[in-house]
């Protein structure tokens, strides 16, 4: 039995990772507000390995890595260019966004799906709404979006995890398993960075890029949206195989 | 024609401008429509006439198996858990999830429900419920008992 902690974060790989968990490997989130020491011994120090976000690395968190490394695999997130300097003993992986790449970081790929979540099996389109928007990580509603919400325009488009905007489009708060119900009821993804292209692919969803400065881009991409075929794409629980165990 | 049972969902009647304007209302819809019952699903009453309606308390509207009318979002919330009601008539001119961010899942408990019809004096919150929630919203321009009896007719 393996015990992994991951960060709790809205990031794509911090939500997918525990619902991986099962006999062999426990997956646990925590959140770095609360000491991580606290964590560790709270658990009676059965943790092997500590997932951590660059994003959210405080002080306590290096202070613990410190003491702690050699006997915990630490493994280092980059969801964020930050230059942290850490032990040669702790593993980097790195966001598909991130360009600054040191030869021995891995970069995770691409395409990640949660196959726990998207198979075949539970796969059934019912077609309701017109458009959706997930904003996961924004602190606000981008410029070029907010061109296409009301009182802009009437399209139906329909915002989730916009956490904390207020906006008459934004639904709430959803998690993996609502997104994909969202994804089945909807029939285009409109994205401002491609973390769920693969996912709409599966739901039978077209895309459009809406990241565009250009309006007239943007309209035209939602006018004529695409309906990806043939992404390459991996699984959690293969990245868990080749680099988290 | 209305259901010849309609409740009114009201927990709190206080003595102020909008509870006595909402009694009016309903008073006014009860003496034009005697063929029918109405009641007021009520937990807290400090008016001292409410004439023509019976109070009920709220905890009998699990078996009012007629249409109710809300008049404010915490009354809905409790009108969508009646087991037994037809329809839903909510009188609004908000849109909740917008001033209140919370999970998905609670907005379209009550959203998605079938039973559900908003009516609303205003043009915008008509067509936010429709991008959001692809619920017609009915308009009403003014309101009034005649208009109430039209749109529950």
């Amino acid at each position: 039995m393996r015990n992994i902690c991951i960060t709790r974060s809205n990031k794509k790989l911090n939500k997918n990772l525990p619902y991986y968990s099962s006999e062999l490997v426990k997956l646990f989130e925590f959140d770095t507000k609360n000491s991580i020491y606290k964590t560790y011994y709270s658990m009676n120090k059965t943790i092997d390995t500590f997932i951590l976000n660059s994003s959210l690395l405080n002080a306590e968190t290096l202070d613990f890595i410190k003491q702690f490394d050699g006997n915990i695999k630490f493994i280092l997130y980059k969801d964020e260019d930050i230059d942290i300097p850490m032990p040669e003993s702790v593993y980097v992986i790195l966001d598909p966004k991130i360009q600054n790449k040191k030869p021995e970081d891995i970069q995770l790929p691409k395409h990640i799906i949660n196959d726990k979540i998207y198979n075949e099996e539970n796969i059934q389109e019912t077609k309701l709404y017109d458009m959706v928007c997930f904003l996961d990580n924004q602190a606000t509603i981008p410029q070029q979006l907010n061109e296409l919400l009301y009182p802009n325009t009437s399209l139906k488009i329909r915002l989730f995890n916009g956490s904390g905007l207020q906006h008459y489009q934004n639904l709430g708060e959803i998690n993996e398993n609502e997104r994909k119900e969202i994804l089945l009821e909807s029939k285009t993804l409109l994205y401002i960075n491609p973390d769920y292209i693969c996912e709409a692919m599966m739901c039978g969803c077209s895309v459009a890029d809406i990241s565009s400065d250009n309006p007239d881009i943007v309209f035209n991409n939602i006018n004529n949206p695409i309906m990806p075929e043939n992404l390459e794409f991996t699984t959690y629980a293969k990245i868990i195989e080749d680099f988290i165990l | 024609m209305i259901n010849k049972d309609l409740g009114f969902v009201i927990p709190s009647l206080i003595n102020n401008e909008e509870c006595n304007a909402i009694c009016e209302l309903i008073n006014g819809l009860v003496e034009n429509n005697k063929k029918y019952q109405f009641c007021i699903f009520n937990q807290y009453n400090e008016l001292p006439d409410t004439r023509l309606v019976p109070l009920m308390p709220i905890s009998h509207a699990k078996y009012f198996d007629g249409d109710l009318l809300t008049f404010d979002f915490p009354s809905l919330v409790m009108a969508i858990n009646f087991p037994l009601t037809r329809n839903i008539n909510y009188l609004t001119n908000s849109a909740p999830w917008s001033m209140s961010y919370n999970r998905y899942s609670s907005w379209k408990n009550i959203f998605s429900k079938q039973n559900l019809r908003i009516f609303t004096n205003s043009k915008e919150i008509s067509e936010v419920y429709n991008i959001a929630w692809n619920i017609k919203a009915k308009i009403i321009k003014e309101i009034n008992h005649e208009s109430i009896y039209q749109i529950l007719s």
